[in-house]
């Protein structure tokens, strides 16, 4: 219980430290009012500007009575739409959401069982498919797959929408090019530890102790094989949720990811600290989670 | 995977079996719920534009995409007439000048605001002083600051009074150029609602009213059955934000929507080739200015400059790259502006001569910032200005920059010693060149006490034809000057279906109303 | 017997992929070391007559086999001269990303406790911090050059490293031996070097492999924001990215640059892969 205790406090700093840095980060990136005003605006209107902003104020200043709105959930308003920071993220991120689960699931449902199989017919068909696979998806960058994926099936094939939001079929493509993103690693990490797992001798005393082959690969070799496995789970999960900035580029997908990039583009302050300080308090609880899975699968690190 | 294949039969519906059965040829947009509502067809336009909405009042924005559907909502004092490039009236019914300072405006009577309330003085009186309130800080306020008091006559006639004689400033009138309209609201409704309604519930007097906004997916504007002037033929207009090119002219080429802003100059052959569209567009695009920095070296010697401009073969580069939809100019201004003097070539390509006036000199090295994607194939332009710079002996550094601290930079006048900024010359006069020439303007990396003499007596002469001889003076002086190395202009390019026509006399200004559904 | 001859043609075949991506991998050595040398045409060399041309096009210069660019310039050899930019920028920002991240791995690894959650801490800093907003500050504050971009990828790509061998490292030094010479002679660098990096290596290399394609695709997402490559002739990651305008069109920008990355990347992998088998005693001795 103590170790979930400390994993949260651990969490809150990180989001803290998260914040703090964005904060510095975004007011060393140059000043909005460029952006904001017309290219030919006066220096004394972007003075205005930069008053009716509070970028005038102390960075202290600024940064306390930030963090004290942050508290009660208020992250401010957009530069640019006057539209409240926490409508725009919760906007965004049920597509995010979406699209992580969407292509996780497709990763996973394919590459945890074909990365066990792998692992347990060392060499077999199966084995040198998920190699020649996981090769050829992590060779290609995922943008450039998106982009042969509209084409092909959006362009060519007329099958999919060629971009946006909204129904399982305009879902289709990023989900698909995410989960080529996401397949290799998973499917090689999964086969690995496998390798790593099975001539232990925990497995060997199990074989020995007369316990059936599957219920050994069940039992014994996922439960210690998964560790890795969920670390990088959650580590994509995090990366997801951070935002596959390219992929949904290209598809127009209004996630998090792209608000994250066209609102630093624009220097709109408000909404890029915003969803930093969402992404890190999503981040966090993914990683608590990841945690607290891992010491359930795996007991002997319950005592750690 | 219910969900999924209904959604499929939902979206081949949509595109194939519809799009026949439709007499207009457009997409029906009515729900199936009742036999009339099937049958009901509307004429609709699906827009998508190359970025998303940020505020819709229009003393609040200048931005490209806001300015798009505002004009649709609200509407001008004035309009430009695309035959002349003159004047004419829109709101108003007449204006003149009383006085060097004080301009006359006599407003129509038959005008009403969507929610019935007739336009009068009292609301053009507000519009003007709520934009000229410092505090609001309004992106158009710099424009209208020579304004000193606005006076309601009466119900229908106004009066302007500006602190010195400006006779631009009635090309703020009218919708187009940019920064510096004034898009005329209602006192009423805007005193009795906060800033955030009026972001988000624009209400003015034109041939739409908005119908609906969910904010970063799409805003739906339908036709103002009330409106004083003619009727528009489309019935609803339905915007979209998609800033991926290739996406856009996906979306257009597959039938998801109907117009597309931005087309690429990549993608024009494809929509040309294509069945069911084609390309709209207006020379009158961006004018492309390659700025050189004359006040610092080594481009403070005009020799520099001038081995610069004739090292350049912007006709061919321009040609190349920009092909049928570009123009190379010779002055630093719009063709459709009053003053343009059509005699001033371009510099000539003549690497020879650039090489002699750099004989002797130890050979010049430029750091230099690109932009990447903000201008019509600005990428490709800077590499070849480069490769050519380079072939007569200049030493080129590029980086590329990111425009938010590319602009920035250039603000503080720190941009490099080139770079190449588009201007928007919609207003239709020379007056714009004061942004990238005049000394006190902030993105002019021109320091010079003879320019700023001749733009500042053109400001103040009230007579039109001297106003113009001066304005010719200062194009032959900027050319003989080689302030700016070269000039050219990209066309505004739409992508439009088949069932949709339009003609496009300006550059950035769609206009729902003046769209037309094609007989096939 | 069947089984057996399968064995050894699989065998052999694997081996001859093997032999033809160290091939791959030496021509592309060659390529980023004698650079311009090896391109068929002046890679600089734009001609805006001849742009946006398919590959197989007659020009002046010659045959572009693989077509031209949005500037005219032959495809085929920007690739050639981009060969020892990606090779530089990736390698040396995989390199000081794996150096970084395992030395911090496997030391807060073997601490364990306070040391194993300061390293979460900053790792978790890094992850739920989107990197691109890093690289746009980047941009912001310093101006683009290789050193900075090398260090912007690998500050994109060091968690992972840092994260498993520190789970790696925990996972070994549990192993009864560690405990043994631990006690037996204890100098921390020495058992890290000798005992565990040997045990944590092949996870590593396999995410090496995966880091470099990672960093290539990162190089020409940083080229989007602004913080490209500084070079004359872009370097594969900007030719992709560059391409992308013009994918409906003339596909060849963006799919043989594409192709590139993919070649060398899949060449890499296959190689790590070998290595793999031979560094690994453990599962060497199986075979």
């Amino acid at each position: 219980m103590q170790v979930f205790l400390r994993q949260a406090i651990l969490g809150i700093l990180v989001v803290l430290s998260a914040l703090t840095l964005t904060f510095i980060l975004v007011r060393l990136s140059g000043d909005p009012t460029s952006i904001i005003l017309p290219q030919d605006a006066t220096e004394a209107q972007r003075a205005l500007l930069r008053e009716q902003l509070g970028l005038n104020q102390s960075l202290v200043t600024q940064f306390l009575s930030y963090l004290g709105n942050a508290v009660t959930g208020d992250f401010g308003k957009s530069y640019f739409d006057s539209e409240s920071v926490t409508s725009i993220v919760m906007r965004h991120l049920p597509n995010t959401l979406v699209l992580a689960g969407a292509s996780l699931a497709i990763a996973c449902l394919f590459a945890l069982p074909l990365g066990v199989m792998a692992a347990v017919w060392r060499d077999g068909p199966v084995d040198r498919f998920v190699q020649v696979a996981a090769v050829i998806g992590a060779s290609m960058p995922s943008f450039w797959v998106g982009l042969l994926l509209i084409q092909v099936f959006a362009v060519g094939l007329n099958l999919f929408p060629t971009y946006g939001t909204g129904s399982a079929a305009h879902l289709a493509l990023p989900a698909l090019t995410l989960a080529i993103y996401a397949f290799p690693s998973l499917a090689r990490l999964t086969r690995s530890s496998m390798l790593e797992v099975l001539p232990q001798s925990y497995v060997m005393a199990a074989r020995a102790k007369g316990m059936p082959e599957s219920r050994v690969i069940s039992r014994t070799v996922l439960r210690n094989g998964m560790v890795p496995v969920l670390t990088l789970l959650a580590l994509e999960i995090g990366n997801l949720i951070g935002g596959a900035v390219l992929t949904e580029t290209v598809f127009a997908w209004e996630g998090i990811g792209r608000l994250a990039i066209t609102s630093i583009q624009r220097r709109d302050f408000p909404v890029v600290q915003g969803v930093v300080a969402y992404v890190a308090v999503g981040f966090v609880i993914v990683t608590f989670l990841a945690e607290v899975a891992i010491r359930f699968v795996n007991p002997r690190l319950r005592h750690k | 995977m219910g969900v999924h294949s209904r959604t499929r039969a939902r979206f081949t519906a949509l595109h194939g079996t519809r799009a026949a059965m439709l007499a207009f040829g457009l997409s029906l947009t009515a729900a199936p719920f009742s036999l009339s509502d099937a049958l009901a067809q509307t004429a609709t336009a699906r827009i998508a534009l190359s970025g998303g909405l940020d505020r819709l009042d229009p003393s609040m924005s200048a931005n490209g995409t806001d300015l798009v559907v505002m004009s649709q909502i609200y509407e001008t004092l004035l309009q430009i007439d695309p035959a002349t490039g003159e004047l004419k009236p829109k709101l108003a019914e007449s204006y003149s000048a009383k006085s060097p300072t004080v301009w006359e405006i006599k407003l129509r009577k038959d005008v009403t605001f969507h929610d019935g309330t007739p336009l009068t003085a009292a609301d053009v009186k507000y519009t003007l002083q709520r934009l000229l309130d410092k505090d609001l800080g309004s992106p158009h306020y710099s424009q209208l600051t020579s304004i000193k008091e606005v006076r309601a006559v009466d119900d229908h006639t106004v009066e302007i009074e500006t602190e010195t004689p400006n006779p631009v400033l009635m090309r703020r009138m009218q919708p187009i150029g940019g920064s510096g309209r004034v898009f005329i609201v209602s006192k009423a409704y805007f005193e009795s609602h906060t800033p955030e309604e009026l972001i988000n519930q624009p209400m003015g007097t034109g041939p739409y009213k908005l119908e609906s906004w969910q904010k970063g997916n799409s805003l739906t504007l339908a036709r103002n059955e009330d409106y004083w002037g003619e009727k528009p033929a489309i019935e609803k207009g339905i915007f979209t934000f998609i800033p991926e090119n290739s996406t856009r002219v996906n979306a257009l080429l597959q039938g998801e929507v109907d117009v597309i802003q931005r087309l690429p100059i990549s993608d024009v052959e494809r929509v040309k080739q294509s069945d069911n569209a084609h390309v709209v567009s207006s020379p009158n695009g961006l004018v492309h200015t390659l700025l050189l920095d004359s006040s610092k070296p080594p481009f403070d010697d005009i020799d520099v400059r001038k081995a610069f401009a004739h090292a350049l073969d912007t006709e061919d580069m321009v040609d190349g790259l920009l092909g049928e939809y570009g123009r190379v100019l010779g002055v630093p201004l719009g063709p459709n502006a009053v003053q343009f003097d059509d005699t001033i070539e371009p510099y000539a390509y003549d690497p020879d001569l650039s090489e002699k006036l750099l004989e002797g000199k130890t050979p010049i090295k430029l750091d230099t910032f690109t932009s990447d994607g903000r201008y019509v194939n600005d990428r490709d332009f800077y590499q070849v200005i480069n490769s050519q710079l380079d072939q007569v002996g200049f030493e080129i550094t590029p980086q590329t920059l990111e425009w938010g601290r590319f602009i920035n930079m250039m603000q503080n006048r720190s941009g490099g010693p080139f770079y190449i900024i588009g201007w928007d010359f919609g207003e239709g006069d020379a007056s714009k060149m004061n942004s990238f020439l005049q000394s006190s303007s902030a993105l002019s990396v021109t320091q010079d006490a003879e320019y700023d003499r001749l733009v500042a007596a053109a400001g103040q002469e009230p007579d039109d034809a001297k106003r113009t001889e001066i304005w010719k003076q200062v194009q032959k002086y900027v050319h003989d000057q080689y302030f700016i190395a070269a000039v050219w202009q990209a066309s505004s390019l739409y992508g439009f279906s088949k069932k949709l026509d339009w003609t496009a006399n300006f550059g950035e200004n769609l206009a729902l109303s003046e769209f037309k559904l094609s007989q096939q | 017997m069947a089984a057996m001859a399968r064995k050894l043609t699989s065998l052999r075949g694997s081996q001859i992929i093997v032999a033809l991506a160290l091939v791959f991998l030496l021509v592309l050595a060659v390529m980023a070391v004698t650079g311009d040398l090896m391109a068929p045409m002046n890679a600089a060399r734009q001609s805006l007559r001849a742009r946006l041309m398919p590959p197989g096009f007659e020009g002046r210069q010659g045959i572009h086999w693989l077509g031209t660019d949005s500037v005219g310039r032959d495809i085929l050899s920007l690739i050639v001269a981009g060969a020892r930019p990606a090779i530089l920028v990736s390698g040396f920002a995989v390199a000081l990303a794996a150096l970084f991240g395992v030395s911090l791995g496997m030391f807060a690894g073997y601490r364990g406790g306070r040391m194993g959650g300061l390293l979460l801490y900053i790792t978790n800093i890094q992850l739920a911090f989107p990197f691109f907003l890093l690289a746009v500050t980047i941009v912001g504050i310093m101006r683009p050059s290789i050193p900075l971009v090398v260090f912007v990828i690998a500050l994109g790509c060091w968690v992972p490293f840092a994260r498993i061998s520190y789970s790696e490292t925990m996972q070994v030094v549990e192993q009864e031996y560690i405990e043994a010479v631990r006690v037996m002679r204890g100098g921390t660098a020495r058992i890290l070097l000798r005992h565990v990096l040997p045990n944590i290596l092949p996870n590593i290399l396999v995410l090496a492999t995966f880091a470099l394609g990672t960093a290539i695709v990162m190089e020409s997402g940083l080229s989007f924001v602004g913080l490209g490559v500084p070079t004359k002739t872009p370097t594969w990651g900007r030719m992709l990215s560059e391409g992308r305008d013009y994918i409906s069109t003339a596909w060849w920008l963006t799919f043989f640059p594409g192709l590139a990355i993919f070649l060398l990347v899949l060449s890499i992998n296959v190689c790590g892969e070998r290595l793999r088998d031979i560094t690994d005693p453990k599962q060497a001795g199986k075979q």
